[in-house]
């Protein structure tokens, strides 16, 4: 069976709300006093009318300015945001990579903390035995996954997080601008380990502002702008077009003659746990 | 490979309210996840006791020395047998704890999650259950002290100590409910906390806790008898202080109050669980 993710004309609507808790106190008294409060709901979707098929086999990439919805269309495909309207079906295995770390506890130790995150992405305790192992290794962090987290550089925390986030046989994979973390030995390693999760995954979805990482991994690029996806096709075509029509820059930062893996060594965005 | 259905939020209200296959994917989600609430509730329990030399045994050693300091102090100001009147005060003075304490902390259980719910995906009835489940180890802890007490003071169980398990059954059913309601509540009423705060303990006192059902004035007597809560508490008190099988009526009223919240809380969570992640 193939991986397949279906979107059809999904909308989601943010509602912001001047007020967004209101005190049930207020409530009781403008009840009582027949005082109707102000409508405060400032809606906007952040995606509009979207739809989208991608098939196994596919690796596409997201691009679009800050604001575009290209998070928010990653979050909506896991379920963290439920749609307004539309209809979105996935087949396969979903693993997000997106706010890896997500859910560490700094009290626990790190191994405590490998079960834990483990639990959270609802993997069963045996698998999560057969990998410790691994994710130990692989993190190098030895003798000091049974320190608790609190006492890990951010490093060594990063490290970790994203051992436990990529020790996994994806069937659908969405990454979102996270490619590396820690010092220089452990940034190979990591930027090997992406490299063999999209080798492995049926489909990987990629979010980055990085176009030298798009045009690399991605077989398809789809440019969202304002929720809407305004260009969809070849990688090449769509960073250009990227450019000038939606970032207005002139200026082709791709340059083939520099292998692009070693621009990975981007700052791992500090996870909050 | 599974194939999975997003949830919409637009299409529900088509819906019949509330049909079986709701609480079907409550309880196949609350299935899926058992490891997790295992591991953060027992998280949470050990994080209360990290760093302590006794670790979980103060979740039995707290209650127990309380519990013997109250019943010094009561049997020496007011002359009270200690034996019947420790027994009788805690025997409805933990459950009602683990009841309002259920409803005030239950209250905060989406609120104080919301880093999860913006970055993971995990079915919102999780949370309620963490909050439901610390609450009742914790329970479990203090009655044990309870009955190690009771030993020690030399009273004898009764049979209906056997009842007991299925009373604790009601009392979670019911803390797991108002975990729900008052959770979703307070993501749109964040006042909510602070108004269980206050009347909360309002209510402990229409309840005969702290003194005898028999020190009701009879023209009132009819008015205590509305709260839901006395019949639920009168089953603890029946059972481990009274030693016998509580009355049918208890078990009626606490049944209905246990299932009506549930239920409750399950209407209100699947109409709003949609939008909880939008109001954080």
């Amino acid at each position: 069976m193939t991986a397949e993710i279906r979107v059809e004309n999904a909308t989601l609507r943010f509602r912001t709300y001047r007020n967004p808790s209101p005190a049930l106190k207020e409530l009781i008294i403008n009840t009582l006093t027949q005082r109707r409060a102000p409508d405060d709901v400032l809606e906007f979707d952040a995606l509009k009318n979207l739809s989208l098929t991608i098939c196994g086999g596919e690796r596409v990439g997201i691009i679009g300015l800050n604001g575009a919805g290209k998070s928010t269309l990653l979050k909506m495909i896991v379920g963290i945001y439920p749609t307004r309207r539309g209809r979105i079906s996935v087949r396969g295995r979903v693993t997000p990579l997106i706010e890896v770390g997500t859910g560490f506890d700094l009290e626990m130790s790190g191994r405590e903390n490998i079960y834990l995150n483990g639990v959270l992405l609802a993997r069963s305790k045996t698998e999560m035995k057969r990998r410790e192992q691994q994710i130990i290794e692989f993190s190098g962090l030895d003798e000091h996954i049974d320190l608790p987290i609190k006492y890990y550089s951010s490093g060594m925390v990063g490290r970790l997080a994203f051992s436990i986030a990529t020790m996994i046989e994806p069937e659908i994979l969405l990454v979102d601008e996270i490619f590396s973390t820690g010092d220089a030995l452990f940034v190979d390693k990591a930027t090997d380990r992406m490299l063999s999760l999209f080798d492995k995954s049926q489909i990987v979805i990629l979010v980055s502002h990085n176009m030298s990482h798009i045009l690399e991994f991605c077989n398809r690029v789809i440019v969202l702008h304002k929720g809407e996806i305004v260009n969809d096709g070849a990688p090449a075509e769509m960073v250009d077009y990227y450019y000038t029509h939606i970032a207005h820059r002139e200026h082709h930062p791709y340059d083939p003659a520099q292998p692009p893996i070693v621009t990975l060594l981007e700052t791992f965005a500090p996870c909050r746990y | 490979m599974m194939i999975s259905q997003l949830p919409l939020a637009g299409v529900d209200k088509r819906r019949r309210p509330l049909p079986a296959s709701f609480i079907l994917r409550s309880v196949n989600d609350a299935w899926k996840y058992r490891r997790a609430i295992e591991s953060f509730v027992t998280n949470n329990l050990r994080r209360r006791y990290r760093r302590s030399a006794l670790g979980f045994f103060w979740g039995l050693l707290g209650p127990l020395l309380t519990m013997t300091t109250m019943a010094i102090v009561f049997s020496l100001l007011f002359h009270a047998d200690i034996k019947t009147f420790t027994v009788y005060v805690f025997s409805g003075l933990l459950p009602w704890a683990y009841t309002s304490e259920s409803a005030i902390e239950g209250s905060q259980c989406f609120v104080a999650s919301e880093s999860y719910i913006k970055k993971l995906f995990i079915p919102k009835l999780f949370f309620p259950l963490v909050s439901a489940g610390t609450d009742t180890m914790n329970f479990l802890f203090s009655l044990s002290s309870l009955l190690i007490i009771a030993v020690a003071l030399g009273i004898q169980f009764k049979l209906s100590l056997l009842l007991l398990p299925a009373i604790i059954v009601v009392s979670a059913t019911l803390n797991l409910g108002m975990s729900i309601l008052f959770g979703v509540a307070t993501v749109y009423f964040r006042d909510l906390t602070h108004i269980l705060r206050v009347t909360l303990p309002a209510i402990f006192y229409t309840i005969p806790i702290m003194y005898p059902a028999t020190m009701i004035p009879d023209q009132y007597r009819q008015w205590f008898l509305l709260n839901p809560f006395y019949y639920l508490i009168d089953l603890y008190r029946q059972c481990i202080y009274n030693g016998q099988c509580p009355p049918t009526l208890d078990w009626a009223v606490a049944i209905a109050l246990a299932s009506c919240v549930l239920f409750a809380g399950l209407l209100v969570l699947k109409k709003n669980e949609h939008d909880l992640v939008f109001r954080m």
